[in-house]
């Protein structure tokens, strides 16, 4: 048997992002805005996430982020200025990988409940 | 009267001397004049080779260059004192390269051992009781390859699709299929003469490997794909910290398993398999000293319906060492016999238990020795 | 092969079999001659009598209608008209020659009772077939490539083509000085693609008063040169852009506001195309008065940078170890080759006699996808 994990890695869970762009297409514009620009910044500040950058020619620009469980998530970021990629880059950096779904229960815990599940047979009892 | 040829000899010579060049460049010690590293090429000089065959692992000149493996780096707070090229090696299995001056090999057995002292350690000081058995799977539920294979996985390890020159160094090089060139299984091999009835527990100890699996000086039959996967991914996080106990030394060893590795939740609750509860009770009883347990109804309902419960407490005396619910009388007893055992096993003296390796620090505290106990019930 | 030799004996069999020749296939028709008897009082019926023309109008052939009214020798000496082009015929390459037919063998031994016919092809001149025709030697030189009167190679810096509009300015002033200008103004000057050539044409002072230009220096031996027929063929002078910097600095730079008339925006324009490539298009040229217009006109920016290799020669991301700038598009091979499937890939398309490239039209694994539960 193997143990549960109690922690997740400290710096997050995207491993890879992936960011494309086109030399000629104006939607791309502010995507090699960025990456002149902000990337190098944004680069250094995360040194746990390696980026490719690569052109794709006659193309709309495109974030992929790649996470530790194996997912991806592609945005695409045509006709953005570089400050709202760069929102976009760090949307994806944040995210777990997970697929996005509601949460409505203030926390989830993998531990026992402290006070332990009502038994019948316990207590006084109740009378009927 | 048969003639003597002399030119056959040569050819034969020359064939015998082909062939031995082949078996020779089979054996993996030849192929460390490779100069893969960072020594001279210097070596080649002499006979220069028209087409070197490409290398089974990428080479380490190329560590430097890799995205993947600088991230990988610095995902996990590695020291800058740990070259990239080390973790590079670190990611190379034996199953890919099987040359031990650049495969893992040796990084991997450095680590395993380190891991499995601390691990060790931490689960004697922190459940002295725990039986050999139980101690051996809390053992491998930490360290173990499947743990370990965990661990990679959450680093953000992949694995390439087959191992080479061209491949990426940040990726995991290993393949499956092929029988095992090099032999990374590590502990003492019973003589073969002993019969099997002799491998007890306390033999164990001694004998067998870290987690107490026999390990055979035979050619073992062909693992399973997950198995030897699992070996792989668990192979890169020893190596790992083996290259940081090599580079950085002790007490940053010490940290990253207690980050990486001890702070994974167990509960050892869960390992426990009975046979006879209530016979072992009495036994640890009689041992210690106790009055003899005897177990009492404590509740019940549905005595006369389809699902009776009962609620079975043991006692010693007035003390009530466990209780457990059970739908007939016995199970209730065995379960509460069971729940008593438990208690006693798990006994620790509480998270903060101090370890042996405390003692390494700088300024330690002095050493009070830890609950040691006699051993589980016979 | 032994199938297609089969096949090139088979065809002239089976085509005397199943197609009989123009006359043979005139000589049946439908209507025998005892169908037509059967035809003969209709015929009489519509014609009132005796029917004229022949009884089977597709069995008879119209005899060819060959008279002429012209002497003998006349038809005979009437030679062959030859249709081919007169561009062909007055080409300069070395074209395939025109089919010719052997004389027949009967023929030739009435006239030469010692011809043997030959058995095998020993001793024939091998000629390839016509579609090699070009690739032989001698057919297809350098000869023949076509050298237009512009420079190939294009000068895009700025101040490379300053020096050489400088250069043609200076030229052309000196053949007016020279009083060679109307006579060569139209015509080729010397290509004048050495250093020491450019370097006479740009030691002369030109001095502009009032849109006037005046040279100092030697005029004559300039138009000498450009005049001669000088026909090496050199690579065009190579200038660095620093070098003409350097030459820039030194020249006074109202020798641009020479005043230009047709005759010399012409002479400029076809010397600057002749040296430089660039080719200053008429709509524009009429626009330009001076010197300075004409440079305007001749240099282009530039082209951009490339965002890799602007990253490159910025150096943005060489401290950073996981950063990965690729300056081509990865595509699915490269990605393939990343994690070492590649040669595998390889290896398999080769040992099915597949070519090896890449997907083809072959769709991504979506079943993988779905099982890793990418999707």
């Amino acid at each position: 048997m193997t143990v549960k994990a109690l922690r997740a890695i400290a710096d997050g869970k995207c491993k890879k992002l992936d960011l494309h762009y086109c030399d000629w297409a104006g939607s791309s514009k502010g995507m090699n805005g960025f990456i002149k620009s902000l990337l190098p910044k944004f680069a250094t500040a995360n040194p746990q996430i390696e980026f490719a950058v690569s052109p794709r020619p006659g193309k709309h620009p495109v974030i992929i982020g790649h996470y530790i469980n194996g997912r991806t998530k592609p945005i695409c970021v045509r006709n953005l200025s570089p400050y709202e990629i760069l929102q976009k880059v760090e949307l994806l950096r944040d995210a777990s990988g997970e697929k996005l779904r509601r949460t409505n229960k203030a926390v989830v815990s993998t531990k026992p409940s402290v006070r332990g599940i009502w038994s019948p047979y316990h207590g006084k009892g109740m009378a009927v | 009267m048969k003639r003597i040829r002399p030119s056959r000899w040569s050819g034969q010579l020359l064939q015998a001397r082909c062939g031995a060049g082949i078996a020779a460049a089979r054996q993996p010690f030849l192929l460390a004049a490779r100069c893969q590293s960072t020594s001279s090429a210097a070596a080649h000089d002499s006979t220069p080779i028209d087409s070197p065959p490409p290398l089974p692992a990428p080479s380490f000149a190329r560590a430097a260059q890799s995205a993947k493996l600088a991230a990988l780096h610095a995902r996990l707070s590695l020291s800058k004192k740990i070259p990239l090229q080390t973790l590079a090696r670190a990611l190379v299995t034996p199953s890919a390269d099987a040359n031990p001056n650049f495969n893992n090999t040796n990084l991997a057995y450095l680590g395993s051992t380190i891991v499995n002292y601390h691990v060790l350690e931490y689960l004697v000081c922190k459940w002295p009781r725990l039986p050999m058995a139980i101690l051996y799977e809390a053992l491998r539920a930490y360290s173990g390859d499947a743990s370990l294979q965990q661990i990679a996985r959450r680093w953000g390890v992949e694995s390439a699709a087959a191992p080479g020159e061209e491949v990426d160094p940040g990726l995991l090089q290993w393949k499956a299929g092929e029988e095992q060139v090099v032999n990374t299984r590590w502990g003492y091999i019973r003589s073969d003469k002993a019969p099997a009835w002799r491998r007890g527990l306390s033999s164990r100890v001694v004998l067998d490997n870290d987690f107490g699996d026999q390990v055979s000086s035979a050619a073992p039959e062909k693992p399973e794909f997950d198995s030897l996967q699992s070996e792989a991914f668990g192979s890169v996080v020893q190596a790992v910290i083996g290259a940081i106990y090599t580079h950085c030394g002790r007490e940053e060893v010490k940290a990253f398993v207690k980050s990486h590795i001890l702070s994974r939740e167990l509960d050892p609750s869960t390992l426990f398999e009975f046979k006879l509860p209530t016979r072992e009770l009495a036994m640890l009883c009689a041992r210690e000293g106790f009055e003899a347990p005897v177990a009492r109804l404590e509740s019940e309902t549905g005595r006369l319906s389809r699902t009776p419960v009962y609620v079975v407490g043991i006692y010693s005396g007035k003390e009530k060492l466990g209780e457990g619910a059970g739908p007939s009388l016995d199970v209730a007893r065995r379960k509460a016999s069971m729940a008593s055992l438990k208690a006693w096993y798990l006994y620790s003296p509480g998270n903060k238990v101090r370890v042996p390796s405390d003692m390494m620090e700088e300024g330690a505290k002095p050493w009070t020795a830890p609950y040691i106990d006699i051993g589980e019930i016979i | 092969m032994r199938r297609l030799q089969s096949l090139q004996l088979a065809i002239p069999s089976q085509c005397a079999a199943s197609r009989p020749s123009f006359a043979a296939a005139r000589a049946i028709s439908t209507t025998g001659p005892a169908h037509s008897k059967n035809t003969e009082w209709i015929r009489g019926k519509l014609w009132k009598g005796e029917a004229p023309g022949p009884a089977d109008p597709y069995t008879q052939r119209m005899e060819p209608e060959a008279q002429s009214n012209l002497p003998e020798e006349a038809l005979e000496s009437r030679p062959r008209q030859d249709k081919t082009p007169a561009a062909v015929r007055e080409s300069r390459l070395t074209l395939p020659a025109r089919r010719t037919e052997a004389t027949a063998e009967k023929e030739l031994q009435s006239s030469d009772p010692t011809y043997v016919p030959a058995t095998d092809a020993e001793g024939l001149e091998e000629i390839g077939a016509l579609s090699t025709w070009w690739e032989q030697p001698g057919h297809w030189g350098d000869e023949s490539v076509f050298k237009g009167f512009g420079s190939a190679d294009k000068v895009v810096e700025r101040e490379v083509v300053e020096v050489h509009l400088r250069r043609a300015v200076v030229e052309a002033l000196a053949l007016q000085q020279t009083g060679a200008f109307s006579e060569w103004a139209t015509k080729k000057w010397s290509e004048g693609g050495s250093r020491d050539e450019l370097d006479q044409a740009l030691a002369v002072q030109v001095e502009v008063q009032d849109g006037k230009a005046t040279l100092k220096g030697d005029a004559s031996s300039i138009a000498e040169t450009l005049t001669s027929e000088s026909q090496e063929a050199e690579s065009s002078t190579i200038v660095t852009v620093e070098e003409a910097k350097e030459m820039i600095k030194l020249w006074d730079p109202s020798w641009k506001n020479i005043a230009l008339d047709d005759s010399l925006r012409f002479a400029l324009r076809k010397r600057l195309y002749q040296l430089t490539g660039i080719l200053i298009p008429d709509a524009k040229l009429a626009a330009a008065n001076t010197a300075k217009h004409i440079l305007t006109l001749a240099a282009r920016d530039p082209k951009p940078l490339k965002l890799a290799q602007m990253l490159e020669k910025r150096n943005a991301f060489a401290d950073l170890a996981n950063v990965a700038v690729h300056d081509r598009k990865i595509g699915p091979i490269d990605k393939e080759v990343a994690v070492g499937r590649w040669k595998v890939i390889e290896e398999e398309l080769k040992k099915r006699d597949l070519p090896v490239t890449g997907y083809g039209n072959a769709a991504r694994n979506k079943e993988r996808d779905w099982l890793t539960g990418k999707i």
